[in-house]
């Protein structure tokens, strides 16, 4: 990273740490805690998406899947959920290969289409399965309290952890995109003729980059029961669509774009819930609907894709220059 | 010893023979010209080569081993590079962002691998335009943005198919000077070209190819003498 990025997300890290000294307001507090889960999820689906091109449409099924294997291991078995927490990693990622191994071989589309099937059948599945919880849900237990039951009585806790698991999808992201990963991905992500030409193994890569998804978006499911302190299907394999909404808003394949779309977003469609309770749930999808509509037609590349359009047409000067 | 060699490999599609029993040693340090009319199979060839497809018989040894039925990439790390008809740049990256993805293959170090591009920008004279995208560049970079590439990944023999179309003759001049250039640096070349008067001069040998057959293999004075290479292809003898 450049000194100049050091120094701003230093600046920003600083910022948010702070922040909580003067707002306490609750609802603010969760706002905010919203927007790092979702950044997390963003960031999540943006690797493998955004960045590999590999379109997943039932990524809510990662987040579930983890979430449900921490709730059941404390729940049933009594095992702290830190614990869980791995266990949920662990079982997000087999997930993962066991829809990966066969789609990467095969064109994008089948992967595009295995991931709306799987999310689909796990809430089936989970939604009948009375020892899960089935369609009531698990409530998480309140004996325990603490950070090593990672079970907490006010916001402030939460607000920290959840911080630090965007920062650590910030440092996984940025990894990628400055390692030789993040190259790999982009060449499969635009032509894969060509990534086979230049000796890149691409199902593996594509494998690479869904296993960091997974792993993101696992421990933001655990995050969210253990927040939530209740977890159901609805909750935990519905929330594709926003997860999606936060990147293609900020910016589909850009480093930023979750962050970005997630400080847009959610504050949107949590005051909405908030403000509008009764017909929140109405406004909030006419919301998605809209911006979904705007994005597309006016910006498909999101925000940072108006900003970096920006930049670009001074470069292509540059080079008209030079032509010349 | 010969650094590429096909025994007999043919090719199928249904009922299509695209490329038929064709045998051919490539020796180390040559630039090879493949021609024929259009149709001929040499697409095709550089295809099963390459390992995009894979022959239906016959063998492909390539420095000793092995490869027909191995996957292109599993070839591009057995040092055999290749350019494509249709330029394969990624358009979204910059020139050096490009041909550094090529450099990673031998080196995973992003800086490491930063300082190979530029070597091979230089050498490919595209330092001017390190930083433009892939989409804004004319077709001639673009060609040679693609080459470089090829070069980054430090092959031993590439194979160019087509490099001099679309370009107009000061590029056209600039491309013989680069192929010299990797010639050079030790790499086999084995290209498929269809303007005459470029690839009759370069290459030390020329392999004739039509309707998937090999009709004629020798140097480029014997080719152009040749009466059945004349009828299927270079004209009628006047």
């Amino acid at each position: 990273m450049q000194k100049r990025s050091y120094i701003g997300w230093a600046f920003f890290i600083g910022l948010l740490l702070v922040f909580p000294i003067f707002v306490k307001a609750p609802y603010i507090l969760h706002i905010s805690i919203m927007i790092f889960i979702y950044t997390t999820l963003g960031v999540s689906w943006n690797i493998i998406s955004g960045f590999a091109g590999q379109l997943s449409l039932g990524h809510s099924v990662f987040l579930g899947v983890g979430g449900y294997t921490t709730a059941i291991l404390l729940v049933k078995f009594g095992i702290n959920p830190w614990i869980g927490m791995f266990a949920g990693i662990f079982t997000s990622v087999i997930l993962s290969w066991m829809i990966g191994v066969p789609c990467f071989r095969l064109q994008g589309r089948y992967f595009a289409i295995a991931t709306m099937a799987i999310v689909q059948i796990v809430y089936l599945v989970i939604t009948r399965w009375e020892y899960a919880g089935g369609a009531r849900g698990i409530y998480y237990p309140l004996r325990n309290w603490g950070l090593k039951a990672f079970t907490f009585r006010g916001k402030l806790p939460y607000y920290f952890i959840a911080m630090s698991m965007m920062l650590i999808a910030m440092v996984v992201i940025y990894y990628i995109e400055n390692s030789h990963i993040g190259y790999y991905l982009k060449t499969i992500r635009e032509n894969t003729d060509a990534a086979d030409a230049l000796g890149i193994n691409v199902p593996k890569y594509k494998m690479i980059a869904m296993m960091f998804s997974a792993f993101l978006a696992a421990i933001s499911g655990t995050l969210y029961g253990q927040y939530l302190l209740f977890i159901d299907p609805d909750t935990m394999f519905l929330l594709s669509v926003p997860i999606m909404l936060v990147t293609i808003i900020g910016g589909i394949g850009s480093t930023l774009g979750p962050l970005i779309g997630a400080g847009v977003l959610i504050p949107v469609q949590e005051i909405a819930r908030i403000y509008w309770s009764g017909s929140g749930r109405a406004i909030d999808q006419l919301i998605y609907g809209s911006l979904i509509v705007i994005v597309v037609i006016l910006q498909p590349k999101g925000i940072m894709g108006m900003i970096d359009s920006i930049t670009d047409k001074y470069k292509k000067r540059k080079y008209k220059l030079i032509e010349n | 010893m010969n650094l590429l060699e096909l025994k007999a490999v043919t090719k199928k599609f249904g009922g299509l023979t695209a490329v038929n029993s064709v045998d051919m040693s490539i020796e180390k340090g040559k630039i090879v010209g493949l021609i024929g009319p259009n149709g001929a199979g040499k697409t095709t060839l550089f295809n099963c080569i390459a390992g995009y497809y894979h022959p239906n018989s016959g063998e492909i040894w390539y420095d000793g081993v092995r490869i027909d039925g191995m996957k292109p990439h599993e070839i591009c790390k057995k040092k055999l590079a290749r350019t494509f008809q249709i330029v394969k740049i990624l358009n979204k990256l910059t020139v050096l962002d490009n041909i550094m993805i090529g450099a990673f293959l031998n080196e995973k170090n992003v800086n490491l691998a930063k300082k190979k591009a530029k070597k091979v920008l230089n050498f490919c004279n595209l330092d001017n335009i390190s930083d433009v995208k892939g989409s804004d560049l004319t077709i001639g970079d673009k060609k040679r943005v693609e080459v470089a590439r090829a070069i980054a990944t430090d092959p031993k023999l590439i194979l160019f198919d087509e490099v001099m179309a679309g370009l107009n003759p000061k590029e056209g001049k600039e491309a013989i000077e680069l192929i010299y250039k990797v010639r050079d640096l030790g790499i086999t070349i084995l290209m498929v070209e269809h303007v005459m008067e470029i690839i009759m001069p370069i290459s030390d040998q020329i392999i004739v190819l039509n309707l998937g057959k090999k009709i004629m293999e020798g140097t480029a004075e014997e080719v152009s003498k040749n009466d059945e290479v004349i009828n299927a292809y270079l004209g009628v003898k006047t």
